[in-house]
């Protein structure tokens, strides 16, 4: 797809009637899987079966329907990262869903997570579009602290989300978390790190790996934006929806769906060409 | 005189700046005392005090008595004084300026005594006493004996806004003239106290009293348009003890729910003993705080993190709770710092935008990683790492981006080569070369071997 | 495998590049570039030096610019031939002159109007905002050569952009161009890049951030390193060998043009200079002159005529003439001092013959450089001469040259301070150290005496860099009074700015550079003595009736001799100063050459050489005169050089003989050398040469120690050259000015106090020495005074005439005043009121005639007039309301004042005139003084030498010369004399604090006679300022603010004058 034309659908869906059947399924093809919140701006662009399963995949239009209800509607969500080096992939996909809003967004590590993982670097935040005065870090000494900070900042409704760092907490504590936000209407955001994750109340759980990325700029040698595959392992409505691969938009500065379309080396696409003499 | 002169002079001449600020500041403080001898004290440009001390000397045993007692205590203080008592203002001023000695000059002697001083006893300005010494009218004298129609004439204080009006001067001296005193305003105080006949001493009473006080404490600072950024809560026990504790806040606030939230997590450091007579609950640090409005929704989310941050404070200590800071540094582990929750000003929007900001990992390591790397010397990326036990096979790669060292900090230090590094997996790293190759005819080797890290993760 | 480095920034991009034109040049070379161009931002001020170094080292170079445009990204400009190199050049100066001094404001379409033959190469703005289709217009409007700038910075995506520079390259039809941004060249000038980016954007290096460099990789690279950083685009290696091939341009192609108007129909510049200097000559003769001129001045002219100079001596001719037209005094200075065409012309007024004075010292076939002619004008009225040339030749073809302002010591520490984050206290204190070292390091004791660590990092660092600093150009000024005239318009030849001042504009390039292009230029300078000297000769034709010129004063005149040896010189021009007035005696002149001898031997190049000392013993006769000759070579191969100054070089142009002759240098080499001396960085260069001198000195013979020594004199030229025609040229004015103040004193006095400022001593030295001299000096007065200085009838007095002091000396008092006092003096002013009536005055500039004591005449002491001016108003000027005003306040009863002391007077007369005549403070203070053992100046010469003495004074001057180790020189004066004093070092330690605060000064020491000249050696010293204070009488200090010191009177007495 040209990206001339996908900025036009862009603007259309804006205004998503829900009665056009045509324009519907196609605006909700855009809809991003990751918004937790009630976005505007869609930013996917097409669908892809990059990111590989056994089980048999469900339409499209199904697999986007279930995912996007699956999200907006619980307000404690997993993020699950089994192998070390994925942790990082599965944050950014988290950073995704609080990108639009503006509210502060209360960041509590655990110990174990500062030490094996450093803490967010404000200026890799920027590139994903989230301001670094929004962060307030919260440090613990224990896990039993990190949980009390968490059930704290989930009774204030001014923020944007609560977003925990653990290797998986207890079921009983996930309960009280996920009760403390539905009563507040806080979105509790957890990121896991372990490879065989607890099992809890969320609402939701996605395991997030990162993908190869794409040649860039006619060079094998360039790092392309960055791709992302998600898989829904766990949902409380409905099937669950298919696994999606997701590429990194510098233009809109958000995930979208990575497309064969979107495989052409980024010089040209970008340039317009014409022969000199 | 200028500093360098002052150096040319002496040179181990030990300097500070001065703080007419702190200086004034500590002559206003200086006069409050003063209202002990009479209500209506004033301060006196930048180095004097004014006290109207009318019908107050009976009450230190007279005139004299009343002198030496301040001169006494104001010795004591460590403070030099020079102290007259005059009918006016404007002899009283000239005799402790230039008198050299504490006087009470009687009524009736003013005009004798004061004759003798200089001219600019009279507080006037440097020019007028610069043009009355040209003029050989050099002592309060002489002027008294020139007629004031040939003054007047010469020395109209409408000449020159400067030209202090002299005649006025004159008469304010010899007392002709009335000289108000404009005297200090009381200090505000924000404090509540609760006494209690029965001494308290169980937490539950503990809690309910100073709860009544945050109450107190809001409604005053609310009519005042204040907020507390520090409080603290004073017990006096009955044995005559003192116990206390302390919270402060991120921001201005005066919502009682909130304070009390916070002093409660405090309270337990107040021991009761046999029972507290008196409960003080002082705002010791405010800031003005605008009267809340209703449908901002901005400021009360703002307040609302405000007041999650101050009772995270209040259980987990300063140093659990900080916000990202940014420094501009080409240094990666420079250009952020975690500071205080408090801090307002964070500097993110001093972050370039442009090509600088590109390619930076969303995590960065506490400390930077040791990694045995194979890659092509002098500059050639990794193809091989090995970080955390695991191997990594390096697919594609992009660099150097060389960061050289902050010479004004490590003049020796070595530079960095950053590389962006994307391994079989898709996980993306960034890992640096600590030190530079040689390159010949370009450059001379800064380590003998250069060590890789790992400093970032890339999603 | 080539490559030609493109884009540099030098230092002459002020406070951006960190390398110097030579240092780039000479690492291109070694670097084995193929050439480089020179692009700094929008100006040509570093090209020449760039273009001399890399000529020397064999490098091609390109005079190139950067041009940052108003409206748009930067493009980098080659000129490829002369046409486009005027092209370029007018650009730049179109660009300055509508931008205030130190600016240039281009926008894109001037650029299009002067591209043709212009390669440009386009700077692509980091944000990428200039996009391909912009850059592919902008290449058809320009209808010339357009490349892409590409650099590899080592920044995060170097790789990526150059990607898509190439992208946009092949869009646009802009071929990439690879350049390496060059900012230094070497890595390690990375820090002087920082801090001068610290300096321009006025921050400190923890605050600067992302301002500074990422790293240091902005320096020069060879051309494999290039190749290997620009893999993946090859070509653009390429088209930096194209662009250099198209760029054949070299700035020796600047074929000078010398306007050609001076000569009338029908003659030759050449003719017509040869018949004025013959006419010339025989008019100084008054006859045929002997022919051995005559046979000199073929000489000149054969060279002249060989070089084709005779434009240039005849526009210097035409300046000279259109000033003596206007009455305008003026005389030719330097080196021109040599030529007998100089003089014949009447440009110098020194006979080259008599003096001995070598033409090829001013032109030769040997001397690359282009004669040198420095003239000195009236400095009141050199104007005029400068508006004269600029309107003869237009301002297309005149202008001043620039002077480069480079860093010193103490400018590099203020700024490098501040960068640093030291505070203001200690910069100032480190920057006071530098006081009366020679200002090029500051050792670590006085790091330590200014009371910090020398081993602090952050202290060494800062001095470490503001040390690299110094020589760096800071900004351009206008040169003192350097004109280039031209036949075409200059701005083709260099960009032309706005100079500071209105009304003028300064080139771009200084004289060095001018010189070494081979561009003539005529120094038009301004000296005050001069102005002077005017007034000398229009008094004595006004009141002693004698018609006097510089060239028809009496010559070897004994008894201005006689005066002279007894150090008798208080305003006589050049040997007024202290160090000048104790070498008098000893030196004794008795004839012109000695002047000349005096006047060049107390200058830091004899002194630092050693040659001071034996050259007196020698002529006094108590050293016999030899010549140092090599053992076994000629005995006395030195003598024709060193005859005249007794075997001891003392000029300039002895060193370079020395040089030649005894150590084998080739009269080139001789050149270089002297060059180097003064040349664009005297650092560094001049140690080339010693080795060659020293070396060539000892293998031929002489004693190593005389090699030295000579080669010490020749660096102490390095900052003060001053060669023997120069000091020939002043020598005359020392004399003319000795003789007026020895004949006519009055007449001295007169015009020398209406040329103030100037010189050494303040008027009131000058009326004290007038006095001494039996000259009477009279009071400024409404009803006698003009705005100047004046001479009164006087019949009783031994001159026949007394000064009468002009208003001018009262302290605030405005021209515009005076006018009014003489224009409406018809009969004499009665009191305040009638003045007051008379003239258009205000009140306050009544107040300051009545407090300088003015009204005398009228019968008013200085209170009365005071109190009558108090009761003054100002009022519209209009009569009806003067009777008004005057009739409305009605006569008053008088006052009676009380009477002012005399000490009180003197006081006031200093405060509002700077000088007395009524008395001297310390007379006042005599009795107590004689009390307590203090004598009188005047009785020191009685005493015996090494006799222990106490005087008393006023400072008049303080100096600590840099070339004596930490000595102070005081000069202190009261009411019978001057007294001069020494202060060693360790005294002045100890009395630090004394000396450098007081005003009055009590000092006990030892008194020493050496060759009549007097001084005395302190041991302590004495703050006395107290007593003036009592002298005033009314002041009186609160006892309160007891801790106020004296020297607050600072109005009370004037501060004395502090040379370092």
């Amino acid at each position: 797809m040209h990206p001339q034309s996908a900025q036009n659908d862009n603007q259309a869906n804006l205004a998503w009637p829900e009665d056009n059947k045509k324009k519907a399924a196609l605006s909700k093809l855009r809809r991003v899987v990751s918004k937790l919140e009630n976005s505007e701006t869609a930013s996917l662009c097409d669908s892809n079966a990059a990111y590989e399963e056994k089980r048999a995949a469900p339409s499209e239009e199904v697999a986007r329907h279930q995912a996007e209800s699956i999200l907006r509607r619980g307000w404690f969500h997993e993020f699950w990262a089994d192998i070390p080096a994925y942790h990082t992939s599965a944050m950014a996909m988290l950073l995704e869903g609080i990108q639009k809003n503006g509210q502060m967004i209360l960041w509590v590590l655990t110990p174990n997570m500062e030490n094996e993982y450093g803490i967010p670097y404000g200026p890799g935040l920027l590139m994903h579009g989230i301001d670094p005065e929004r962060i307030i870090l919260v440090r613990t000494a224990s896990e039993q602290e990190a949980l009390w900070a968490m059930d704290e900042g989930l009774k204030t409704s001014s923020l944007a989300a609560v977003v925990g760092e653990t290797t998986g907490m207890p079921l009983s504590a996930s309960r009280r978390l996920s009760l403390t936000a539905k009563e507040h209407k806080i979105r509790f955001l957890h990121l896991i790190r372990i490879s065989e994750p607890p099992s809890s109340a969320s609402f939701s759980r996605w395991h997030v790996k990162p993908i190869p990325s794409n040649d860039a700029c006619n060079s094998e040698s360039f790092i392309g934006p960055t791709r992302l595959g998600i898989c829904p392992v766990k949902h409380r409505q409905g099937h669950p929806p298919a696994p999606l691969s997701l590429e990194w938009k510098d233009e809109t500065h958000n995930f979208g769906m990575a497309s064969k379309v979107a495989d052409r080396p980024l010089a040209q696409s970008q340039e317009p060409q014409r022969q000199t003499n | 005189m200028p500093l360098a002169e002052a150096r040319a002079i002496a040179p181990h001449l030990n300097t500070r700046l001065a703080d007419p600020q702190g200086d004034a500041a500590a002559l206003q403080q200086l006069a409050r005392w003063f209202v002990r001898y009479s209500p209506l004290v004033s301060v006196d440009g930048l180095d004097g005090i004014t006290i109207d001390a009318t019908g107050c000397a009976h009450l230190f045993g007279g005139e004299e008595a009343m002198l030496s007692d301040i001169s006494m205590r104001l010795e004591r203080a460590g403070i030099y004084a020079c102290i007259s008592m005059a009918g006016s203002i404007g002899a009283a001023w000239a005799m402790a300026h230039y008198y050299g000695q504490n006087t009470v000059v009687q009524p009736g002697d003013d005009q004798a005594i004061i004759s003798p001083l200089p001219v600019s006893a009279l507080r006037l300005d440097k020019k007028t006493i610069l043009s009355l010494n040209r003029l050989g009218l050099g002592t309060i004298g002489s002027l008294l004996t020139l007629s004031r129609p040939a003054l007047a004439r010469r020395f109209r204080g409408a000449r020159s806004k400067q030209v202090a009006d002299l005649l006025d001067q004159i008469d304010k001296v010899v007392g002709k003239k009335a000289e108000p005193i404009a005297p200090l305003q009381p200090l505000p105080s924000w404090q509540v106290r609760q006494a209690f006949l029965e001494p308290i001493s169980t937490p539950e009473s503990i809690e309910k009293a100073v709860q009544a006080l945050v109450a107190d404490l809001a409604i005053i600072l609310q009519q005042s348009s204040l907020g507390v950024r520090k409080m603290t809560a004073v017990a006096y026990r009955v044995d005559g003890t003192v116990s206390s504790c302390s919270v402060g806040t991120s921001r201005p606030n005066r919502d009682p729910d909130h304070l009390m939230e916070l002093i409660s997590e405090k309270l337990a450091y107040i021991d009761a003993g046999f029972g507290i007579d008196l409960l003080l609950l002082k705002a010791l640090e405010t800031e003005a705080l605008a009267p809340y409005q209703l449908g901002d929704e901005r400021q009360s989310s703002l307040k609302s993190a405000m007041e999650l941050m101050d009772r995270l404070t209040a259980r987990l200590g300063d140093r659990a709770i900080s916000r990202l800071s940014h420094h501009q540094s080409h240094i990666p582990e420079q250009a952020q710092h975690l500071v205080a929750a408090t801090n307002q000003n964070l500097h993110w929007k001093e972050y370039p935008t442009t090509s600088l900001c590109l390619h930076r990992p969303l995590r960065l390591l506490l400390r930077p990683e040791i990694v045995d790397v194979l890659a092509e010397v002098p500059e050639g990326p990794p193809r091989r790492f090995r970080w955390r036990r695991v191997l990594h096979q390096v697919m594609k790669a992009e660099g150097p981006e060389r960061v050289a060292p902050e010479w004004w900090h490590t003049p020796h230090g070595y530079s960095r080569d950053y590389y962006r590094i994307e391994v079989e997996s898709g996980a993306r790293f960034w890992l640096f070369r600590h030190g530079l190759y040689d390159v010949p005819g370009v450059r001379p080797a800064e380590a003998v071997v250069p060590q890789w890290y790992m400093h970032g993760l890339f999603p | 495998m080539s490559y030609a480095e493109l884009q540099i920034t030098s230092n002459f991009s002020f406070l951006r590049g960190s390398s110097h034109p030579d240092e780039l040049a000479i690492t291109a070379k070694a670097l084995g570039l193929r050439s480089i161009a020179l692009t700094d931002r929008n100006t040509l001020a570093g090209v020449v030096r760039a273009h001399v170094s890399a000529k020397e080292h064999g490098l091609a170079f390109i005079p190139a610019c950067r041009l940052d445009l108003q409206d748009g990204p930067s493009l980098l400009a080659y000129p490829t031939d002369r046409p486009a190199y005027a092209q370029l050049s007018s650009l730049l100066t179109t660009g300055n002159r509508r931008a205030p001094k130190g600016e240039c404001y281009i926008w894109r379409d001037d650029v299009i109007n002067f591209s043709k033959g212009i390669i440009f190469a386009l700077i692509p703005p980091p944000d990428f905002s200039f996009g391909p289709e912009r850059i592919a217009e902008l290449r058809e409007q320009l209808q010339a050569r357009i490349y892409l700038a590409a650099s590899y910075r080592y920044h995060s995506q170097d790789k990526r952009r150059l990607a898509k520079l190439q992208g946009w390259a092949t869009y646009a039809g802009t071929p990439l161009l690879a350049t390496n941004d060059i900012l230094y060249h070497e890595p390690d000038r990375r820090i002087i890049a920082d801090t001068m980016t610290c300096i321009r954007t006025h921050s400190t290096i923890d605050t600067a951030g992302y301002l500074l460099g990422q790293n240091a990789e902005r320096f020069l690279k060879p051309a494999h390193e290039m190749m290997r950083l620009f893999t993946d685009h090859p070509e653009a290696i390429d088209a930096t060998c194209e662009i250099a091939e198209a760029c054949s341009f070299s700035l020796d192609e600047l074929q000078y043009e010398y306007p050609h108007e001076t000569a009338p129909d029908g003659f030759t510049p050449q003719k017509h200079l040869e018949q004025l200097a013959v006419g010339g000559l025989k008019s100084r003769f008054s006859g045929a002159p002997e022919e051995r001129f005559q046979k000199t001045l073929a000489h000149e002219l054969r060279i002249v005529s060989e070089k084709n100079y005779a434009p240039y001596f005849l526009t210097v001719h035409d300046i000279v003439v259109y000033a003596r037209k206007n009455g305008i005094l003026c005389q030719g200075r330097g080196s021109a001092a040599n030529s007998l065409i100089c003089y014949a012309l009447g440009i110098t007024e020194v006979d080259p013959i008599k003096v001995d004075l070598l033409f090829e010292r001013f032109v030769s076939d040997a001397r690359v450089e282009p004669p040198d002619i420095d003239v000195d004008f009236e400095h009141e009225r050199r104007e005029e001469v400068i508006q004269y040339i600029y309107e003869k030749y237009g301002r297309d073809c005149a202008g001043l040259a620039a002077t480069t302002i480079t860093y010193k010591m103490r400018s590099a520490i203020r700024d490098v301070g501040k960068v640093m984050g030291l505070s203001e206290d200690t910069i100032s204190a480190l920057a006071g150290t530098v006081w009366g070292s020679y200002g090029r390091e500051i050792p670590d004791h006085r790091v330590r005496e200014a009371g910090f660590d020398p081993e602090d990092k952050n202290l060494k660092l800062t001095l470490q860099i503001a040390h690299e600093l110094i020589g760096f150009p800071r900004h351009l000024s206008q040169h003192v009074g350097g004109f280039v005239l031209t036949e075409k318009p200059l701005h083709e030849i260099v960009p032309i700015q706005n100079a500071a001042m209105d009304g003028r504009t300064v080139i771009e390039w200084n004289k060095d550079d001018l010189d070494a292009l081979n561009i003539l230029k005529v120094d038009i300078l301004a000296l005050g003595m001069l102005s002077c000297l005017r007034g000398t000769f229009d008094l004595l034709k006004q009141h002693h009736k004698r018609n006097m010129t510089l060239a028809s004063m009496p010559k070897e005149d004994p008894q201005t001799y006689d005066m002279l040896c007894k150090a008798d010189s208080i305003g006589v021009f050049q040997v007024e100063s202290r160090a000048q007035m104790s070498m008098l005696p000893r030196l004794k002149p008795r004839k012109f050459y000695d002047l000349v001898v005096q006047v060049a031997i107390v200058r830091p190049g004899p002194i630092q050489g050693n040659m001071v000392h034996p050259y007196l013993r020698r002529r006094q006769g108590k050293e016999k005169v030899d010549y140092p000759s090599p053992k076994g070579g000629l005995p006395n191969e030195l003598k024709g050089v060193l005859e005249k100054t007794f075997g001891v070089p003392l000029f300039q142009e002895q060193a370079m003989k020395i040089a030649i002759v005894a150590a084998g240098f080739t009269p080139e080499d001789a050149d270089k050398l002297r060059r180097s001396m003064a040349s664009f960085r005297n650092m560094g260069t001049i140690h080339k040469f010693h080795q060659q001198f020293v070396t060539g000195m000892t293998c031929r013979g002489y004693e190593p120690d005389f090699a030295e020594r000579c080669f010490e004199q020749i660096k102490g030229f390095a900052d003060y050259g001053f060669p023997e025609s120069h000091a020939a040229s002043f020598a005359l004015l020392v004399y003319a000015s000795a003789w007026v103040k020895c004949h006519y004193p009055d007449v001295f006095a007169c015009a020398l106090l209406n040329a103030q400022p100037m010189g050494f001593y303040a008027p009131a030295q000058i009326v004290r020495d007038a006095t001494d001299h039996g000259v009477e000096i009279r009071e400024a007065d409404v009803n006698h005074s003009h705005w100047f200085s004046t001479l009164e009838p006087a019949p009783e007095n031994h001159w026949r005439f007394a000064v009468r002091l002009g208003l001018r000396q009262i302290t605030g008092i405005k021209e515009k005043t005076a006018e009014q006092v003489t224009g409406n003096r018809i009969r004499p002013y009665l009191d305040v009121e009638d003045l007051h009536a008379r003239c258009d005055l205000s009140v306050s500039q009544i107040e300051k005639l009545a407090e300088a004591d003015a009204f005398r005449s009228a019968g008013l002491n200085r209170r009365q007039a005071l109190w009558q001016v108090k009761g003054l108003k100002d009022t519209p000027n209009l009569p009806l309301f003067m009777h008004a005003d005057t009739a409305a306040i009605g006569k008053e009863e008088s006052v009676s004042l009380p009477d002012m002391a005399l000490s009180e007077h003197v006081v006031t007369d200093y405060q509002t005139m700077r000088l007395s005549l009524k008395a001297h403070p310390i007379s006042f203070l005599r009795s107590r003084y004689t009390q307590r053992g203090i004598i009188r100046c005047s009785e020191l010469h009685m005493r015996q030498n090494g006799a222990q003495v106490m005087v008393a004074g006023l400072v008049l001057v303080r100096q600590r010369p840099g070339s004596a180790k930490g000595v102070v020189f005081l000069t202190i004066e009261d009411e019978t004399g001057i007294a001069n004093i020494i202060v060693w070092q360790k005294v002045f330690e100890s009395y630090r604090a004394t000396l450098m605060g007081s005003r009055l000064l009590v000092i006990s020491g030892e008194l020493q006679h050496e060759d009549n000249v007097t001084h005395i050696v302190a041991h302590s010293l004495k703050d006395d300022s107290q007593a003036l204070l009592n002298l005033s009488g009314g002041t009186k200090l609160s006892p309160y603010k007891q801790s106020n010191h004296p020297r607050n009177i600072r109005g009370l007495i004037p501060a004395s004058r502090d040379f370092h």
